[in-house]
């Protein structure tokens, strides 16, 4: 028997998502979780995730480390950091404030699953001292107008 | 009439992901080009195709100095290397002393389609000297400083439309 199966595209989009203020412990970003379906270990999926990171109340500066990981469990008990799939985003002034918004891609190649999986990001504050406020700029058109950034993921086999 | 969507991408997409296992350092001479490890791919686009997608993500960082990177696209076309076009070069800098960049660079470049085989890569430089940038490593992680063992994948992804 033969047949045709669709390979797995993936969109979301969150709305108005209440802004995140990161802790010095690991904290999923809202609207990154998504499940794989994946036939074979060599099957590889396009993660890409478009997010603002910017300041919390006070200090105005920050540091995270985000990392993507996969589940077999969607997360209740089996989780796994994606080896590699890591990096640091910070503002860029070493002593003083430098009230940095940013928006950030977290593009990755994802391959290794088999079968039935979810894939987050996570991401921590360096130190209680560099939490940073993700989704939200306090800031809009030359006034203080706190506006939300819907971060959007898609995902896709190749 | 019935149509079958198989895919955004399914012309000839090819997906690498480089493990990096050390720290690449940009040249501290002005305009001296390194290659970033896990950007140099041979791809062939599909007959009949527009468009090639580029699309790369990897770690820079540069700590308490001042800092600046260009990077351009590069193509191999026969056995000579050259810049695809200037204006697709990209910037990133922290150009004030005693400044940090800690970031994951994410970069599409959108360039016109060819015919059969061809090399691509993407080549990093400081336009004046010592603003040099260390790709792929981190220093920091989970909260602590002079981490020695934290690498960041070079993820590079290709198609043509």
């Amino acid at each position: 028997m033969s047949y045709i199966r669709q390979k797995e595209v993936i969109y979301s989009k969150e709305s108005n998502p209440a802004a995140q203020l990161i802790p010095d412990s690991y904290t999923e970003i809202t609207g990154s979780r998504t499940e794989l379906i994946s036939l074979n270990a060599s099957t590889k999926f396009i993660y890409r995730f478009c997010f603002q990171i910017g300041l919390a109340s006070s200090p105005s500066k920050w540091f995270v480390h985000i990392k993507l990981q996969s589940s077999n469990d969607n997360f209740t008990s089996h989780v796994y950091d994606i080896p590699g799939a890591n990096y640091n985003v910070a503002s860029d002034t070493v002593s003083a404030n430098d009230n940095l918004y940013r928006l950030n891609t977290a593009f990755f190649v994802i391959d290794n699953l088999v079968g039935t999986n979810h894939v987050r990001l996570v991401c921590r504050a360096y130190s209680n001292s560099l939490k940073p406020n993700l989704h939200e700029s306090k800031w809009f058109d030359g006034i203080y107008d706190p506006k939300i950034f819907d971060p959007s993921l898609i995902v896709f086999e190749v | 009439m019935t149509f079958i969507n198989f895919n955004l991408v399914d012309n000839n997409p090819q997906a690498v992901i480089t493990t990096n296992t050390s720290g690449q350092t940009s040249s501290t001479t002005a305009n001296t080009y390194v290659t970033i490890n896990g950007s140099e791919i041979t791809y062939t686009p599909v007959a009949g195709s527009n468009k090639v997608i580029y699309e790369i993500a990897f770690y820079v960082q540069a700590l308490n100095k001042a800092s600046f990177q260009n990077f351009v696209l590069e193509e191999n076309v026969g056995g000579s290397w050259s810049i695809v076009d200037n204006k697709f070069g990209k910037n990133i800098s922290a150009a004030a002393n005693n400044q940090n960049v800690r970031d994951y660079v994410y970069f599409r470049f959108i360039i016109p389609s060819w015919s059969g085989s061809r090399q691509l890569r993407l080549r990093g430089a400081c336009h004046a000297i010592n603003r040099h940038m260390t790709y792929h490593q981190m220093t920091d992680w989970d909260g602590t400083g002079s981490v020695t063992n934290r690498f960041c994948n070079t993820n590079l992804f290709v198609y043509s439309i």
